[in-house]
């Protein structure tokens, strides 16, 4: 945004967030065969576990198609390629999570707990939102989806003579949390920035030549011209007001301020 | 980096000429339709004028800082005017220094061209762009503002400049094309340092209003620039 886009990250993020290197791009591509993880049992599985797997699914595909849809509008060259590359890798979260999901779960079990899915994530936002008119809104899409819900159930007991009740949390699970989780996002990247995946597995960094050589070449490949995540981020580092107010760009020395 | 030329022998197609006969085909497929609806265009300012009347505001400062000699009401109002518009020239300026980033980069890979700018030349007004940054940050930080702030005006000048960033940063733009858009924000930010210095006037900040005095200065020479350049590199390729 600061480089490309001539703005500050932070009027988006507003102070929740850090701004900082996660996991490089570059490191994160992998071969198909170290993408998918073991998938929940449908009669084991807590609900919760089912609403978090069918939730982080819709909102990785939302994040590929908002790169897919969006890149290609840019003039620049470096803008487009960045958002191509951030769209592979969304592509590879779809699918790692989507592979979460028992498949023995019946289209109507899925169907159900998609709906239950959607009344939790409208509830969430009804209880962190403190936008009188927005709040209005996430209430009435609440209402719409208890009602999708219910009609679901009546056709899981209709068609599989199944109880709704076998598959659907007694009742919903505390909010989705909108709030700063800094803390937790910090101590999980610098527990986890080296992991990698090995088949169905996440290994250490240094396990990856024996366990994931599939995936070193595929990333050598990938980034084998370069990586525009890279580039546009060389040597970048955040600042309140942009990197400007640094005096970093290539007009630094003529500047008198 | 010299072209192929497989894209000028095609030529633009875009024009109803291009294919005489395929234009009457059209001509008289447009005629044999009626339309799918009912009105005219003025259906769609209908359409806009309910949304436009419920009222809502495009953005919003935070609460204002209260001088100690503050009367209340007036005051305020200016100040609160005063910042969402220094917000909006430190968001132009911010855009302008990449800008001319966009336009250094051109110009360097392109080579300097007779005429037009020489790259010192674009040097000069990217610093100054990013000097007028640098200012108005300190500025809104004097008066007791929040820099960081992406004040209404800001807003909407960002999404104002959005095409001239496209243009700038298309690697298929000439550097006449260029200095065009860049026409387009040297013509805006004139106006908009002209009504800053009036703002500072009214509201009794003579020591700013100096400092834009000077911007202006700059702002002025810019302008002046880009439309000769502009100018004589349009005119030599008509070769007049």
């Amino acid at each position: 945004m600061d480089r490309v886009g001539g703005a500050d990250a932070n009027s988006i993020v507003q102070n929740y967030s850090d701004i900082m290197p996660g996991r490089p791009t570059v490191v994160e591509h992998r071969a198909p065969e170290d993408n998918l993880r073991e998938h929940y049992d449908c009669t084991k599985a807590h609900p919760l576990t089912k609403l978090h797997a069918v939730t982080i699914t819709a909102g990785e595909n939302q994040t590929h198609d908002y790169y897919m849809t969006i890149g290609p509008m840019f003039a620049d060259p470096l803008a487009r390629q960045l958002y191509a590359e951030i769209a592979s890798i969304e592509e590879q979260h779809v699918t790692q999570y989507e592979s979460l999901m028992d498949p023995k779960e019946t289209p109507l079990e899925k169907w159900l707990m998609h709906e239950a899915v959607e009344v939790y994530n409208y509830f969430s936002c009804m209880a962190y939102e403190t936008n009188p008119r927005v709040k209005q809104i996430w209430e009435r899409f609440c209402d719409y989806e208890l009602g999708h819900l219910h009609m679901v159930m009546d056709l899981f007991q209709r068609f599989e003579n199944r109880d709704p009740a076998e598959v659907l949390p007694a009742t919903l699970p505390d909010p989705i949390e909108y709030e700063s989780h800094r803390q937790f996002v910090r101590e999980t990247l610098n527990n986890e920035v080296d992991l990698r995946a090995a088949g169905t597995q996440f290994i250490n960094v240094e396990d990856e030549p024996d366990r994931a050589p599939l995936s070193i070449a595929y990333r050598e490949q990938m980034n084998s011209e370069g990586s525009p995540s890279e580039t546009v981020a060389a040597g970048y580092q955040w600042t309140p007001g942009t990197e400007l107010v640094e005096k970093k760009s290539a007009f630094a020395k003529g500047a008198k301020a | 980096m010299k072209s192929t030329g497989a894209q000028a022998a095609m030529g633009n197609r875009t024009g109803i000429q291009t294919s005489p006969e395929l234009a009457e085909e059209l001509i008289e497929g447009a005629n044999s339709a009626a339309p799918s609806s009912e009105g005219g265009v003025e259906d769609i300012a209908e359409y806009r004028t309910d949304y436009i009347a419920q009222g809502f505001a495009l953005g919003s400062m935070p609460a204002m800082p209260i001088s100690e000699e503050a009367e209340a009401g007036e005051d305020q109002a200016g100040m609160a005017v005063l910042l969402d518009k220094l917000g909006e020239r430190l968001a132009f300026e911010r855009m302008g220094t990449r800008l001319y980033e966009a336009l250094l980069n051109k110009c360097q890979t392109l080579g300097e061209q007779t005429p037009g700018p020489t790259l010192q030349e674009i040097e000069h007004i990217g610093s100054e762009e990013l000097e007028h940054f640098l200012m108005l940050n300190r500025i809104i930080t004097d008066i007791g503002g929040d820099p960081t702030v992406v004040s209404p005006g800001a807003d909407v000048a960002g999404v104002a400049s959005l095409g001239i960033m496209q243009v700038l940063t298309d690697p298929r733009s000439s550097m006449p094309q260029c200095l065009q858009a860049l026409m387009t924000a040297e013509l805006t930010d004139n106006a908009g340092w002209e009504l800053l210095i009036e703002l500072a006037d009214g509201l009794g900040y003579n020591d700013i209003k100096t400092e834009f005095e000077t911007a202006l200065v700059h702002e002025e020479e810019h302008l002046q620039n880009v439309r000769d350049w502009l100018s004589d590199m349009v005119l030599d390729k008509a070769q007049l």
